[in-house]
């Protein structure tokens, strides 16, 4: 057994860095999201709380699992402003626009997720 | 001294670092769950993962079978005491990769070619994708776009822990000194 540091180990670091690097470039090459879809991860299933046009600027709060999130809409982008869950995982997300993209609030089983499709309807449960 | 006739490969020496390798991967992840690690590391999902000192001087100075063992306890044990199903599947699925990469640092390692902080960081790496892999199963592949952030950072814990490693090792050895046979 080796326990100090040889060349292979620089180069496994360099490898793992340059495919780190070449995945943050892949959202960039998505085009930009049209819709933005919030779900709730429930007991009974999955159920779609909000769905709209990013472009639409829009605020509101949810609540499930005994944690309360507010998602903003706004200039395109979509983000979690505040969240009661312990953390934080959502709010440090940050924001998102690339059709896609998510954000995940495991601990309150809540997705917000921008597709690419066209939607008119707002469905607002909350 | 032997668990049981059928099982002498298995000693009492060897049950014992066992168990005292759990107990420190236990003690580990019940520390980075207390601690608030995200006020040094403001990332979500980024974590030290201190636990993986236990599981690879497993694999290392006792046997894979051990690190398996001392793996898979941690992870059941840690969502049983400090976390929930959806983390367990997380843990596992994370824990399951990176102890994978293990067997194909193993011979670098042997040879000399690799020290603790390549097969580290190569571990590391692979749980962070074995924590997307989770994330994309139970909410969709929108969580993929998270995992250059998760494999950076396992550049860092990963080579900080390879070389803790790297010291620890020798001591370590002399101590546990349990070899399957």
């Amino acid at each position: 057994m080796r326990t100090k540091p040889t060349f292979w180990d620089l180069a496994v670091i360099g490898v793992v860095l340059v495919v780190a690097i070449a995945l943050i470039f892949v959202p960039f090459l998505l085009p930009s999201g049209q819709t933005v879809t919030v779900s709730l991860r429930t007991e009974e299933g999955t159920e779609v709380v909000y769905e709209g046009e990013l472009s639409r600027d829009h605020r509101f709060e949810l609540e499930n699992n005994g944690i309360k999130l507010t998602v903003v809409i706004d200039n395109g982008e979509a983000w979690v402003e505040e969240s009661g869950c312990a953390d934080g995982v959502c709010v440090n997300s940050g924001r998102i626009s690339r059709s896609g993209q998510s954000i995940i609030c495991a601990p309150a089983g809540v997705v917000i997720s921008v597709g690419g499709g066209g939607s008119d309807d707002d469905i607002l449960a909350q | 001294m032997t668990i049981s006739s059928r099982s002498k490969r298995f000693t009492t020496r060897r049950l014992c670092a066992d168990a005292a390798l759990i107990c420190a991967a236990l003690a580990f992840s019940y520390l980075e769950a207390i601690l608030p690690v995200s006020l040094l590391i403001p990332l979500p999902g980024v974590k030290l993962g201190l636990a993986n000192l236990a599981v690879m001087l497993a694999f290392f100075i006792c046997s894979p079978v051990d690190a398996a063992l001392v793996s898979f306890v941690r992870v059941l044990l840690s969502a049983l005491l400090f976390g929930s199903p959806v983390s367990f599947v997380f843990a596992f699925l994370g824990g399951a990769l990176a102890y994978g990469t293990l067997f194909i640092s193993r011979l670098a390692v042997r040879r000399g070619k690799l020290s603790f902080i390549g097969a580290s960081v190569i571990s590391s790496a692979a749980h962070g994708c074995g924590q997307i892999l989770a994330a994309a199963v139970l909410y969709g592949v929108g969580a993929t776009f998270y995992l250059p952030v998760l494999l950076i950072c396992g550049i860092f814990t990963g080579a900080a822990i390879g070389a803790i490693l790297n010291v620890l090792y020798i001591r370590t050895e002399k101590i546990i000194n349990v070899k399957a046979k």
